[in-house]
């Protein structure tokens, strides 16, 4: 019922975003949290470092980075799933489409400069 | 060489057929999506791509686009947000043409499976790229494996229940152009 062809095509598809990511995601500098609202940066800043941003917009986020990690702490959006989406200690992304916002955590390449705050 | 085409009723009758399961899987998706934010936040089983998966060889290209939107408004309509929407909707479109393409050139070559595997993988890949490109950040690249991973996982399961029911249900049989009488 499953043909040959079917298997390579999903091995295929696997192999392709594993190969994509090596060439170009990386970097392994120190891990960065920046933080957009409607694509602006609203906040960028080591992940080592405790922060508590509040942003308003639709909808009120609190986002907060603490020992190393950083999450939706609150938001009152309807569907909260930005909340759900947990607590990020390495790379990766959590947003509240609602309210427009997105954390991203990210690891610059070692040997470039942090950006100013 | 086919003996007549179906009715206009009749592939009426099996559109909606077809679209009513896109809304009941959608439905039913949507109560499990939750248990994948681990992984990749929002990233759903694509149950509901069985309908979109099915349409094609029993109604062609179009109406498989047509159930794909039906499926996307069926998931606005039931989590209401409205932002969700257009990201769905780009993977959804993204996915459909894919699937399209492997349809009417390679349909020898893959089954349901592999073309619903490649449908999953674009539909999640659509939805991360929108949210991605909006919000300026490439970062989501370092979910390209677990996208790929969960969609092409997902999308042969779904694949392999079409199989199952193109081998149950075969065009002809659907279609009323079964060469014995009756059903």
């Amino acid at each position: 019922m499953i043909k040959k062809a079917d298997i390579f095509l999903g091995l295929g598809l696997i192999a392709a975003a594993v190969l994509a990511l090596l060439f170009l995601g990386g970097g392994d500098g120190e891990a960065m949290v920046t933080v957009r609202q409607r694509g602006e940066i609203v906040y960028q800043g080591p992940l080592a470092q405790d922060e508590e941003i509040s942003l308003a917009g639709d909808f009120h986020n609190v986002i907060k980075i603490q020992s190393g990690e950083v999450f939706y702490a609150h938001s009152d959006c309807p569907g909260q799933d930005c909340v759900k989406m947990g607590r990020l200690s390495g790379p990766g992304q959590l947003a509240c489409a609602p309210n427009e916002t997105i954390v991203v955590v990210e690891r610059r390449e070692s040997g470039v400069d942090s950006i100013a705050g | 060489m086919r003996d007549k085409m179906p009715s206009p009723a009749r592939r009426a009758a099996i559109f909606g057929l077809l679209g009513s399961l896109a809304i009941v899987l959608s439905i039913l998706e949507n109560s499990i999506t939750g248990m994948l934010n681990f992984a990749v936040p929002g990233l759903k089983p694509g149950l509901a791509n069985l309908a979109v998966v099915l349409a094609l060889p029993y109604l062609g290209g179009g109406a498989a686009l047509a159930v794909s939107l039906l499926k996307a408004l069926a998931v606005f309509l039931a989590t209401g947000t409205v932002t969700t929407l257009w990201f769905s909707l780009a993977g959804s479109l993204l996915s459909v043409a894919g699937m399209w393409l492997l349809w009417r050139f390679c349909r020898r070559i893959f089954s349901l499976a592999g073309i619903s595997a490649l449908g999953g993988a674009l539909s999640n890949l659509g939805q991360v790229g929108v949210m991605a490109a909006i919000s300026n950040t490439p970062a989501f690249f370092y979910y390209l494996p677990a996208l790929a991973i969960f969609g092409v996982g997902f999308g042969m399961l779904v694949g392999l229940l079409g199989n199952m029911v193109l081998r149950r249900v075969p065009r002809e049989r659907m279609l009323g152009q079964a060469k014995k009488s009756g059903v």
